[in-house]
């Protein structure tokens, strides 16, 4: 269970404090799959980045009582100067575990052939994200958080992610942060939208798909 | 495949639960600390040519570099002590703070990457930069006055214990300063800026070039106020042995510490760091 109470964050602008999310209550159970709509700017990142601990808030409380992964970004937590071997070790030295057992995963997940022992910073962006995706699955959590996953690599890359993350992992909790709706339809139990700061839950996907879908129309209009 | 990552926000129940969650906790510090330091080593030296034994290195080469300066440039008459004991003792203290100072500087903004994992923390990256530092120029300063005592350069210094002591304070005083500095270059550009010409005129006063009883008692009574002053007189102590006099305050040196420790610890801890990110 995650639950986040009365939570405030704001950020430090030339205008003065800009509040991105005002209030946010929000329970994500295990196995749960919610899905965080909104358009961009709403504060979807800020939230995964608050959940995962990355960023603290200015008031309100979350509690972790299972284990939340890092936002599954396609290039955040890298050092460019260092290789994708080195990235590995520090990951596996932080979270505890030997690097030696999910070196296998990684290499073999991430395609990067004799890349994996160059500097990341020679890596094409798709290489990145495909360390960086590798990575964050080679550590099980309880929950993982999920920041516009639709930017990964090439559709087959795509596909595989999708089948660890949802067919190998599907006893997990996942929070999926992204302003694509079908997505967020076709794979999530329960879905909130973040609208002018605030978080609007709903009782239904669909509710919420339609609610966001509304919205996005009336900003095109 | 291996085992899921713990919570690890459990509330403890009794006793023997928080104790074993404060063990938990150290085991991860560690850990992360661990992992941090190799990470900075691996990106700071490289591995190429001699790699991190640079670490070593630059402060070797640096002192000397100024120890045969000071040797060829010193006049015969006037300097009451060995130049290169005295040398040796000034200039590896002042890598200490200066190297530390520098480091801290900044020290967030190239790894606000690692803050992306939760168990990574601002002090995380403190300690071990602060822990590289003062492993880098304690090695060089041993390797030195054990080089120097084989080659005969040098006597034993007469109180290992004292000029250990000395060194031991002037590496946590260190420590605080870099982490301190750290700390509030985070909040304001100036400080970055103000270090530089401020570190330069504490080097004037910091007892690099000069020994306390050297100078007018009106500018002792001056410099006793820098608390860099302390150690190196402690460790001059430490090598020379009762003559000629040394002035230091062991308590004022330590109650600085404290004080420094303490407000790092509250800066650190300041929720405010890890919101800037």
């Amino acid at each position: 269970m995650i639950t986040l109470d009365n939570v405030v964050k704001r950020y430090r602008s030339r205008a003065g404090m800009h509040t991105v999310l005002d209030g946010i209550n929000l329970v994500i159970a295990p196995g749960e799959r919610l899905g965080v709509l909104g358009k961009n700017g709403a504060g979807k990142s800020t939230l995964i980045r608050l959940i995962s601990g990355q960023e603290l808030a200015n008031a309100g409380r979350i509690v972790r009582q299972m284990s939340v992964s890092w936002p599954l970004a396609f290039s955040g937590g890298f050092q460019g100067s260092l290789t994708g071997l080195d990235n590995l070790r520090f990951i596996a030295r932080v979270y505890g575990i030997d690097h030696q057992a999910i070196r296998g995963f990684v290499e073999d997940f991430a395609e990067l052939g004799t890349y994996f022992r160059e500097p990341v910073k020679h890596y094409s962006s798709g290489m990145q994200a495909r360390l960086a995706f590798a990575l964050s699955l080679a550590i099980e959590f309880d929950c993982y958080l999920i920041d516009e996953i639709i930017a990964v690599g090439d559709a087959r890359f795509h596909a595989k992610c999708l089948h660890e993350l949802f067919e190998n992992r599907s006893d997990r909790a996942f929070v999926i942060a992204s302003h694509d709706a079908g997505f967020i339809r076709s794979r999530c139990t329960r879905a909130v939208v973040l609208d002018a700061a605030r978080l609007l839950a709903f009782d239904s996907v669909d509710a919420a798909y339609t609610h966001y879908s509304e919205q996005v129309l009336r900003l095109a209009a | 495949m291996s085992s899921r990552i713990a919570s690890g926000s459990a509330a403890p129940a009794t006793r023997s639960d928080a104790t074993s969650v404060f063990w938990s906790g150290w085991r991860t510090q560690v850990r992360v600390v661990g992992a941090v330091l190799l990470r900075e080593i691996i990106t700071r030296y490289g591995r190429h040519n001699v790699g991190f034994l640079w670490l070593l290195l630059e402060p070797v080469i640096f002192t000397i570099g100024v120890v045969v300066l000071w040797n060829v440039m010193r006049h015969d008459s006037g300097f009451r002590v060995a130049v290169t004991p005295f040398v040796v003792t000034g200039y590896a203290s002042l890598l200490l703070w200066r190297n530390c100072s520098f480091r801290g500087l900044k020290a967030i903004e190239p790894n606000r990457s690692l803050l992306h994992h939760r168990l990574v923390k601002v002090q995380d990256i403190f300690i071990a930069r602060m822990t590289l530092e003062i492993a880098g120029v304690t090695a060089a300063f041993v390797v030195l006055v054990v080089a120097m005592i084989g080659l005969d350069l040098i006597a034993w210094p007469e109180d290992l214990a004292l000029l250990t002591a000395g060194w031991l304070l002037m590496a946590w005083f260190s420590a605080c300063l870099g982490t301190l500095l750290g700390c509030l270059s985070e909040t304001s550009d100036l400080v970055d800026r103000l270090w530089h010409p401020i570190s330069y005129f504490l080097l004037a006063v910091s007892g690099t070039f000069f020994m306390v009883d050297w100078l007018p008692l009106a500018a002792q009574e001056v410099v006793s106020w820098v608390p860099m002053v302390h150690p190196v007189e402690m460790m001059r102590a430490g090598y020379w042995g009762d003559s000629p006099r040394f002035h230091y305050n062991v308590g004022y040196i330590v109650l600085v510490c404290l004080v420094m420790s303490l407000v790092s610890l509250l800066l650190m801890a300041d929720r405010r760091m890890k919101m800037l990110a």
